[in-house]
This record gives C-alpha cells, sequence and structure tokens, in this order.
C-alpha cells in the first residue's frame, strides 16, 4: 500500500512513503523552486504516519542524483522528524545513497546526520560507471 | 544584427572558449530544460562526473539567484509568472572552466550582495564548508533572514565548488534611471 505517492520530474524526485513496508523512498533530481511547498504533503503524510504509532523499524532510502542548496532545508526537517521517531522507539535506518566520487552529497548527507542522536543513518556509495 | 555581424560575435564567443550560452528570460520551467542541455553539452565534451556535478550545481545555484533575487523588469505584469532576464555563459580556459552570470538587481541589494560575497571571498575552503555545515543546521535562517528565499547555502555552494574566489562586479544600468543595476558573478570550477 502506498500511503504517500510523488511522481519524479525533470526537476522534482519520486517520493513513495510505504505503509505496509514501513518504508520511505527519495530519489532522483531535487532543484523545485519552493522546496518546503513541494516536500510540505510528505511531511504532513510522515507525521500523520509516525502519530498513528505501532511502528517497530522504518527504513528511509535517499538517493539524490543532484540537490539544490534550497532543498537541504526541507531534508533537514525530514531528519528531524526521522530522529523524532527514532527517539520514540521506531528503529530508523536512513540509507543516502551517491556516487562514489559525489564528494557534496555524502558531506551533505553527514553535515545532515550530524545533529541527529537516534536514528541509524548509513552511507552508501554507489561506483560510479 | 547582420549575418557578418553574427559571425563575428559567434567567433568571439569561440575564442572565448565559449561552450554554453544563454540569454533571456528565465524562470522555473525554462531552468530545467536548460540544465538537462547543459548537462548534455557536458557529456558529450567529455567533461568528468565531479567537473560536470560542480558546473552543473554552479549553474543551478546562480540561475535560482536570479529567478528569487533578480529585479524584474518594467512593466512586468503583477502576479505573472516570475521570469527574469538573465545572460550565462559557461566555458573552458585551460584545464578548468568558467561560469559567468549577469543580471539586473535592485540597486538597494547591492550592499547585502558585496558584503556576502566580500566575505565568502576571505574564507578558506575548510572554513567554507564549516560555515556550510553551521548553515545547515541554522533552523532559524528564516526568522533570522527576511530576504533570503532559500536555506542561505546558494553562495556557500557555488564557493565551495569554485577553484577561486568568487568573482563579481556592479555596473550601472541607465534604462532604469539608476533603480537597478547589473550584476555579474564569477566562478572557475
Amino acid at each position: 500500500m502506498r500511503t504517500f505517492h510523488s511522481p519524479a520530474t525533470s526537476m522534482t524526485p519520486e517520493v513513495t512513503l510505504s505503509g505496509n513496508e514501513a518504508r520511505l523512498t527519495i530519489a532522483g533530481e531535487c532543484y523545485p523552486e519552493n522546496p518546503l511547498t513541494f516536500f510540505a504533503p510528505l511531511f504532513q503524510a510522515l507525521k500523520d504516519f509516525f502519530e498513528a504509532g505501532g511502528l517497530s523499524r522504518f527504513t528511509v532510502n535517499i538517493h539524490l542524483k543532484y540537490v539544490n542548496s534550497a532543498s537541504t532545508k526541507a531534508f533537514r526537517q525530514i531528519f528531524k522528524l526521522l530522529d523524532s521517531a527514532a527517539s520514540h522507539g521506531v528503529a530508523v535506518q536512513v540509507e543516502w545513497v551517491f556516487e562514489s566520487d559525489d564528494d557534496a552529497l555524502q558531506e551533505l548527507g553527514a553535515d545532515l546526520a550530524d545533529d541527529m542522536c537516534f536514528l541509524d543513518y548509513r552511507e552508501c556509495p554507489l561506483e560510479s560507471v | 544584427m547582420n549575418i557578418e555581424q553574427f559571425e563575428l560575435f559567434q567567433g568571439q564567443a569561440r575564442e572565448a572558449g565559449v561552450i554554453y550560452y544563454f540569454s533571456g528570460d528565465l524562470n522555473q520551467s525554462i531552468l530545467g530544460a536548460l540544465g538537462e542541455a547543459l548537462r548534455h553539452r557536458l557529456e558529450v565534451q567529455g567533461v568528468a562526473g565531479p567537473i560536470r556535478r560542480k558546473l552543473f550545481s554552479t549553474f543551478i545555484e546562480m540561475a535560482q539567484n536570479v529567478i528569487f533575487y533578480g529585479a524584474s523588469e518594467e512593466g512586468a505584469e503583477e502576479g505573472a509568472p516570475t521570469q527574469k532576464r538573465a545572460a550565462i555563459a559557461l566555458g573552458s580556459e585551460g584545464e578548468g572552466f568558467w561560469i559567468v552570470c549577469g543580471n539586473l538587481v535592485e540597486v538597494g541589494y547591492i550592499p547585502r550582495i558585496s558584503e556576502r560575497l566580500t566575505e565568502i571571498r576571505s574564507l578558506s575552503l575548510p572554513e567554507i564548508k564549516e560555515r556550510y555545515k553551521q548553515q545547515v543546521a541554522n533552523d532559524e535562517h528564516a526568522a533570522q533572514d527576511g530576504i533570503s528565499k532559500g536555506a542561505g547555502l546558494g553562495l556557500l555552494t557555488i564557493a565551495r565548488d569554485s577553484k577561486f574566489p568568487i568573482e563579481f562586479s556592479f555596473a550601472s544600468d541607465p534604462s532604469s534611471n539608476g533603480s537597478k543595476a547589473f550584476f555579474i558573478i564569477k566562478a572557475v570550477v
């Protein structure tokens, strides 16, 4: 069951929140003009999902091709929401996927994870082709 | 412009190493198409992945700065979709690539832009990265800065990817009776 889904566009990622699988995936390009507006429906869906409770684990897979600087704010909010759920007993794992030679994306993930206390952050470098 | 002038114009662009040039109205959907065209061009040119990413990022950050903060033209319709005139060029020089963006800004923004860029120019790469990290974690940015429409990271992102300190200049814009200036920003990747 898809709890929330937003298809990819040339400037925004595909976002899928699956309640059954307890999984969130965000994949693709990310340079919307107004990132907070773009991500607002996901914030709400995630909040509702965590508030419903009964969750023991939750997996997040984020694989961006490119992310603009304005969108970092939105990812900060997503990380904080996830960390808050983790602080309430959900085992949250965040897989941050990037091309192994993409230092900027690697460092952004590390900067975002640095402030978080409860979620399990995993770097997932891909070998470049 | 007659055909000979156009040939001259193209010849000068070629001499300057221009690979990609856009001049016209910018908005978000045009930016998407321009970005794809730029990526394609850089791939065809055989530019290495990490350099390609930095150029693409610098291009998007410069262009979104124009869309966010550029001055609207006189006579622009109230409530019409954001449409800002700009010129962006990218080219190669030796081993590196330069990227230059020019657009109109309100003269009232000049001190703010100058101060921010002058300060960023004085930072070393580790300092830029440290500043970036602090700003990512700054949840008060929107409350502290009423003008910024992003995360306060655009210029830091450009500076992080530029081999040399960002260059910039302002020139007067005679058509606006002194209310606007032509702002140019340059980075080298």
